[in-house]
C-alpha cells in the first residue's frame, strides 16, 4: 500500500469539493471548541464553588440580625455573622460608593481571602478578615480615592485605616451592588460609623457550615423559627439560581453552534457527493487491477481524512487563541485548564461530523461494481440513501451530547435544534411554493432562476433558512450592540433625573432640600420608604392565599423578599391607573402595580397585610397601576394613602436632575449626609451599555460563524448543482442564447436566494425589535440603517457573480459528455 | 431559379492540439443541404460526427473552411452573433432529449421562442405540444414524462421556431422500438409538413434509409 506522502496529501486540495469540506470542518471545529472551552470556564467559575460563593452551606439572611434562639440552634456548628450594606467612602473631595461586608472573626467559613500588602504587590492568601480599626479595599476603590495601604478613609462618622488591598474573597458575589468597589471591615466597627440606622437597606447573614446531610436538618430547624423578614439560602439553591441565566445563555450559544454544525455537515454532505463522483473512476480502475475493498477504502478514505486533518488542527488552534482572549473579556485570570481528554474530544468532533455526513457516500464506492462506474451508471440504490441519512442524523446528536454535558440539557438542545432546523425551513416552504406558482408568468431569465431554486426545496430551504438566521442575527446584534441603548438614552427627556438618593432620614430633609435648591436641581418628588414583607391576604397567610411554584415568577420573588413600600398623595407622572382608582386621603388604602397584582392573583378590595421590623400595616386595595419603569423616577409596586405608614421606621428616597457643572459639589453633599447612597444613573447606564456591547460582540461572532457556514452550504450546493447548471447553459447556447442571458440567469438565481433571505431577515429584525419599541420607545420602532447590513454583504457577492469571466467551453461537447 | 441552400460547408477541416503534434478530426468536408432536404450522416464511433455537427451548427469554429447558414457566413462572427444566427435558423433534437429539468413541458417548448424574443410564445408552444399529442401534459416536468414523451417534447421544441434546418443526433437512440418508430414518424411528418431541412446523425440504417441523401463519415472524411 502506498504511504501517504506530502504530495499525495496535497493533491485533494485541487478539488473545489474537497476545499469546501475542509473549510466546513475548520468552521465547525472552531465553533464547537469555542463553545466547549467557554462553557468549561464559566461552569468552573460558578457551578463548582457555590458553598464558597454564598459563604456557607446554609445562610440565614434578613433585614434584622438572627435571634439569639436561632444562634443557639447552630452553636455546635461553625458559623459566621456578616452584615452587608452600601455606603460611600470619602477622602478629601473624592467619594466612592462601595459594597461593604462587615465580618466577624470566623469569616470566611470556606475558602481564603486573596490580598496584597500594597497596591500591585504580589497577592497572598489569608484565612481571616480585617481587625478592628481597619478596612480592606479593592483596587479600583483605592484608585478612585487615590489612596494606598496605610492611608485613612472616612466611613460614615469614623476614620478607619486601610490595612490591605482586597483582591478576591471566596464569596465575591454578582449583583447590582457588586458593580461597586468592595470593602471588608470588622463587624465590631460598624456601630461607631453610624451608617446604619433604622430603615437603612442592610442585609444580615448568619452563615453556617453544615456539610452533607446535616444541612437538611439545620434547614428544617431554622425554617420553623423564621421571621417574616428572613429567608434561608443553601448551596443547592444558589447553584440553580446563579447558573440559571448562564444556563440560558449557554443553551442559546450551544444552539447557535449546533446550527453551524448542521450547516457545515450539509456542506460536507453535498461536497461529498461531488467528491465521490470525482473518486469513482479511480476506484473502478483500482478494482479492475485487483485491489480489494479494504485497500480501496484505506486509500480513498485514509488519504481523504489525512488531508483534512490540517483544517481540524487549525480550527483547534484558533479556538485556543480565542480562549486566551476570553481572559481579557472576563477581566480576570482563567481558572480552568482543559484536560487532554477535552482536547481529544474536540479533535474527534469534526471527524464525527465528517464520518456522519461524508463517509457513507465515499464508503459505497467500494461496494459498487466497477462496470457500473466505468459505464457512467453510478445510481445509488435506495437502501443506501437511508444509511446516508442515518449517519447524517447521528453525527449532530453525538456532537450535541458533547456540547450539552447532560441528558436534560441534551433534550432541550435537540428540541430547539429541531424547532429551528425544521421549523424555519417549513415556514419558508409556503412562500417558496407561492413564488414558484406565481413565477410562471415571468420572462425567461427570472423564471429559470426561480425554478432552479423552487424545484430543489431540499437544497434551497436549508440554504435560505441558514442565510435568514445568519443575516438576521448579524444585523440585530450590530444594532443592539452599537446603538440601541444610546438611542434610547437620547430619547429620554432632556432633564430626566440623573441621580438617585436613598437613605435620607427625617432630620435631613430640610437641609437636603436647601442643597437641591442652591444647586438648581429638579426633583420629581420625595418618597418615604418602609421595608416590609407581604405576609397576609384577606387575613390568610400569604403562602396559603397565593400558590407559586416557579421561583422565577415575579409574584414568587415578591413573596421571598422585603419590599419597598411608600405613600403619596398624588399619582406619579410615570404611573397610570388601569383599574379601580388612585388612593384617597384616608389612611389604609393601597394601589398595586398591575403586573405584580396579576401575578399574585390580587383583586380590588383585597386586604393586604405587611410586616416590617418596626410594626405591621394593613391596607385595602383600591386600584391597580401601570408603571413606566424606564422613566428614571422612583417607582413602587405598593403605594399607600398618606399617613398609612406613619409610625414605622422609614428613610426617604428621591431622584433629581443636577444641571451640568454642578457635579463637583456632590462630595460636599456626601460629607453633609454621610449615610446616604448616591447613585449616578449615567455611570450605571454606561456600565450596562458596556455589558450589552460585549454580549453583542459575542452574538456577532456567532453570527459570523453562522454566516460563514451558510456561505459554505451555498457554495457546496452550487457545486453539486454545477454539472446540471452547465448542461442547461450549454443547451441554452445551442438554442441560440447569448452570454448576457446566461449571466442574467446566474445572477438572478443568487439574487433571489440572497435577496429573499435578506427580506425575511429584515422581518425577523423588526419582529425582534417590536417589544423593545413598545416598552422603551412609546410604540415607535427604533429602526436604523443597521437593518440594511445584509445588503452590504449581498451586493458585493452579486457584483462578483456579474463581473466574473465566463469560461466558454464547446456547448455541444458539454451536452454530449 | 435555384433557391439558396439552407446549409453550405466548404473545405471544412478541424484540427486540435495533441501531445504528438496536431490531431486532424475532420478534413476537406464539403456539404450542401437544400431547403426541405433530408440528409443522413452515418459513421463509426470516433469518426467525427459530433465534431462535424458542432461545426455545421456554428457551435465550434473550423480550423479551415467555412460554413454558411441560409446564405449567411458563420466565419468571422463572435460567439453571441453565431448563437443569434443559430437560434434564428436551426434547431436540435438529441439522443438524451436534453430538456431543462426545472421547466415544465410547455416552458421547454417555449424556450427557443423566448430566446429569440418571438411573439405569442406561450400560445405557439401550446399548439406544438398539441401537435405532438402532449397538450394535456403541459404542466408536467420532464421527470414526470416517459422517454418517448420527453423526446416528443424535444421535437415540439425543435419545431416551435419553424426552423429552416433541424439537426437530429441519434433521436431514437435512447428509446425502445415502439417509441423510436413513433418519434421517427413524427420527425419526418413534421419535416414534410413544414419544409424543414433535416440533417440526421444516426447508427440506425433503417432510419437513414428514410432520408433522401446519405453520406458516411470515415476517419474525418465524408463519402457518399
Amino acid at each position: 500500500m502506498l504511504r501517504p506522502s506530502p504530495t499525495l496529501l496535497l493533491r485533494p486540495w485541487r478539488s473545489s469539493a474537497f476545499r469546501i469540506q475542509a473549510l466546513a470542518l475548520l468552521v465547525c471545529t472552531l465553533a464547537i471548541a469555542a463553545v466547549v472551552l467557554m462553557r468549561g470556564e464559566l461552569d468552573h467559575r460558578f457551578a463548582n464553588r457555590t458553598a464558597e460563593a454564598i459563604g456557607g452551606d446554609l445562610v440565614l439572611e434578613g433585614s434584622e440580625p438572627a435571634t439569639e434562639a436561632q444562634r443557639d440552634q447552630v452553636s455546635d456548628l461553625p458559623h459566621s455573622a456578616v452584615t452587608a450594606f452600601s455606603t460611600v467612602l470619602v477622602h478629601g473631595d473624592t467619594f466612592v460608593l462601595t459594597s461593604v461586608k462587615a465580618v466577624d472573626a470566623a469569616y470566611p467559613l470556606y475558602g481564603e481571602l486573596t490580598v496584597t500588602d500594597r497596591r500591585f504587590a504580589t497577592p497572598r492568601t489569608i484565612d481571616q478578615g480585617p481587625p478592628r480599626g481597619e478596612v480592606w479595599l479593592a483596587g479600583p476603590g483605592l484608585d478612585r480615592l487615590e489612596q494606598d495601604v496605610g492611608d485613612s478613609v472616612t466611613v460614615g462618622e469614623r476614620r478607619l485605616r486601610i490595612g490591605k488591598v482586597l483582591v478576591r474573597e471566596p464569596d465575591q458575589g454578582a449583583g447590582f451592588y457588586s458593580m461597586n468597589p468592595r470593602v471588608l471591615m470588622n463587624r465590631d466597627d460598624v456601630a461607631s460609623t453610624g451608617v446604619l440606622a433604622p430603615g437603612t437597606r442592610v442585609k444580615y447573614e448568619l452563615r453556617i457550615a453544615a456539610p452533607g446531610e446535616r444541612m437538611a436538618t439545620v434547614r428544617e430547624q431554622l425554617t420553623a423559627t423564621l421571621a417574616p423578614h428572613q429567608e434561608i439560602d443553601t448551596r443547592e439553591d444558589a447553584a440553580l439560581r446563579s447558573m440559571g441565566p448562564m444556563r440560558q445563555l449557554s443553551l442559546w450559544g450551544q444552539l447557535s453552534v449546533m446550527m453551524v454544525v448542521l450547516l457545515c455537515g450539509g456542506a460536507v454532505y453535498l461536497a461529498a457527493g461531488v467528491r465521490s463522483a470525482e473518486q469513482a473512476r479511480r476506484c473502478a480502475v483500482m478494482k479492475t487491477f485487483g485491489a480489494g475493498r479494504r485497500r480501496i477504502l484505506g486509500q480513498i478514505l485514509g488519504r481523504e481524512l489525512a488531508a483534512l486533518l490540517p483544517s481540524i488542527v487549525l480550527g483547534l488552534v484558533l479556538a485556543a487563541a480565542g480562549f486566551l482572549l476570553l481572559q481579557q473579556w472576563l477581566g480576570d485570570a482563567l481558572t480552568w485548564r482543559p484536560s487532554l481528554i477535552t482536547w481529544l474530544l474536540l479533535a474527534l468532533a469534526p471527524v464525527v461530523i465528517w464520518a456522519g455526513f461524508a463517509l457513507p457516500r465515499l464508503w459505497r464506492l467500494a461496494d459498487l461494481p466497477a462496470r457500473l462506474i466505468l459505464a457512467d451508471r453510478m445510481e445509488a440504490p435506495a437502501a443506501r440513501t437511508g444509511r446516508n441519512l442515518l449517519g447524517a442524523l447521528m453525527a449532530p446528536v453525538l456532537v450535541a451530547m458533547m456540547l450539552s454535558g447532560s441528558l436534560v440539557a441534551l433534550g432541550q438542545l435537540l428540541l430547539l435544534m429541531v424547532a429551528v432546523a425544521v421549523g424555519l425551513p417549513l415556514l419558508l416552504w409556503g412562500p417558496l411554493r407561492l413564488a414558484d406558482r406565481g413565477g410562471g408568468r415571468l420572462s425567461l431569465a427570472p423564471r429559470l432562476a426561480l425554478r432552479r431554486l423552487a424545484r430543489r426545496p431540499l437544497t434551497t430551504l436549508p440554504m435560505l433558512a441558514a442565510m435568514v438566521l445568519a443575516l438576521g442575527v448579524m444585523s440585530l446584534a450590530s444594532q443592539v450592540g452599537q446603538q440601541l441603548l444610546g438611542q434610547w438614552r437620547a430619547s429620554l427627556p432632556e432633564k430626566a433625573p440623573n441621580y438617585f438618593v436613598l437613605n435620607l432620614f427625617d432630620q435631613d430633609m430640610d437641609e437636603f432640600r436647601s442643597w437641591l435648591d442652591r444647586h438648581g436641581a429638579q426633583v420629581p418628588g420625595f418618597y418615604p420608604v418602609v421595608r416590609a414583607r407581604l405576609t397576609e391576604v384577606d387575613g390568610r397567610p400569604v403562602r396559603e392565599a397565593v400558590t407559586k411554584e416557579d421561583d422565577d415568577d415575579q409574584g414568587q420573588r415578591a413573596l421571598n423578599r422585603d419590599l419597598s413600600l411608600t405613600e403619596a398623595a398624588e399619582l406619579p407622572g410615570s404611573n397610570q391607573v388601569q383599574e379601580g382608582r388612585w388612593v384617597g386621603d384616608a389612611p389604609g388604602e393601597v394601589s398595586v402595580e398591575a403586573e405584580l397584582a396579576a401575578s399574585l392573583g390580587l383583586e380590588v378590595g383585597d386586604q393586604l397585610g405587611f410586616t416590617a421590623p418596626s410594626g405591621a400595616v394593613v391596607a385595602t386595595i383600591v386600584g391597580f397601576r401601570e408603571v413606566e419603569w424606564e422613566s428614571f423616577e422612583p417607582n413602587f409596586y405598593f403605594m399607600f394613602s398618606p399617613t398609612t405608614l406613619e409610625g414605622l421606621n422609614r428613610y426617604w428616597l428621591t431622584s433629581f436632575y443636577l444641571p451640568e457643572g454642578q457635579g463637583a459639589d456632590l462630595p460636599g453633599l456626601i460629607r453633609q449626609f454621610p449615610q446616604i447612597t448616591l447613585l449616578d444613573v449615567n455611570a450605571l447606564l454606561d456600565q450596562a451599555q458596556d455589558l450589552i456591547a460585549r454580549a453583542s460582540r459575542a452574538a456577532l461572532a456567532l453570527a459570523v460563524l453562522l454566516l460563514a457556514s451558510s456561505v459554505l452550504v451555498m457554495a457546496a450546493a452550487w457545486l453539486a448543482g454545477n454539472q446540471q447548471r452547465r448542461r442547461d447553459d450549454a443547451l441554452l447556447r445551442v438554442l441560440g442564447a447569448r452570454s448576457a442571458l446566461l449571466r442574467r440567469v446566474a445572477v438572478l438565481e443568487q439574487a433571489l436566494l440572497l435577496g429573499g433571505a435578506a427580506l425575511v431577515a429584515h422581518l425577523l429584525h423588526v419582529l425582534a425589535l417590536w417589544p423593545l419599541g413598545e416598552r422603551l420607545f412609546d410604540g415607535d420602532m427604533p429602526l436604523s440603517w443597521w437593518i440594511l447590513l445584509p445588503w452590504a454583504l449581498i451586493l458585493p457577492m452579486l457584483a462578483i457573480q456579474w463581473l466574473k469571466p465566463r469560461r466558454h467551453s464547446a456547448p455541444l461537447a458539454r451536452l454530449m459528455s | 431559379m435555384a433557391s439558396t441552400p439552407v446549409l453550405v460547408a466548404r473545405q471544412l477541416s478541424k484540427t486540435v492540439p495533441a501531445p504528438e503534434g496536431e490531431l486532424t478530426l475532420l478534413e476537406h468536408i464539403d456539404l450542401t443541404v437544400q431547403g426541405g432536404d433530408t440528409l443522413a450522416i452515418t459513421g463509426p464511433s470516433g469518426s467525427g460526427k459530433s465534431t462535424l455537427l458542432g461545426l455545421l451548427a456554428g457551435l465550434d469554429v473550423p480550423s479551415q473552411g467555412d460554413v454558411r447558414l441560409a446564405g449567411e457566413p458563420f466565419s468571422g462572427l463572435d460567439e453571441d452573433a453565431r448563437a443569434a444566427l443559430r437560434g434564428r435558423y436551426c434547431s436540435f433534437v438529441f439522443q438524451a432529449f436534453h430538456l431543462v429539468a426545472d421547466l415544465t413541458a410547455l416552458e421547454n417548448v417555449m424556450l427557443p421562442l423566448e430566446i429569440a424574443g418571438a411573439d405569442r410564445a406561450r400560445e405557439r408552444a401550446r399548439q406544438w405540444l398539441d401537435r405532438v399529442g402532449l397538450g394535456k401534459r403541459e404542466r408536467h416536468f420532464p421527470s414526470q414524462l416517459s422517454g418517448g414523451e420527453q423526446q416528443r417534447v424535444a421535437l415540439a421544441r425543435a419545431f416551435a421556431m419553424e426552423p429552416a434546418l433541424l439537426f437530429a443526433d441519434e433521436p431514437t437512440g435512447s428509446l425502445d422500438r415502439a417509441n423510436g418508430d413513433q418519434v421517427a414518424e413524427l420527425l419526418f411528418d413534421l419535416n414534410r409538413d413544414h419544409g424543414t431541412a433535416l440533417v440526421l446523425v444516426t447508427h440506425d440504417p433503417a432510419l437513414a434509409a428514410h432520408c433522401r441523401a446519405h453520406q458516411e463519415l470515415v476517419e474525418g472524411r465524408l463519402s457518399a
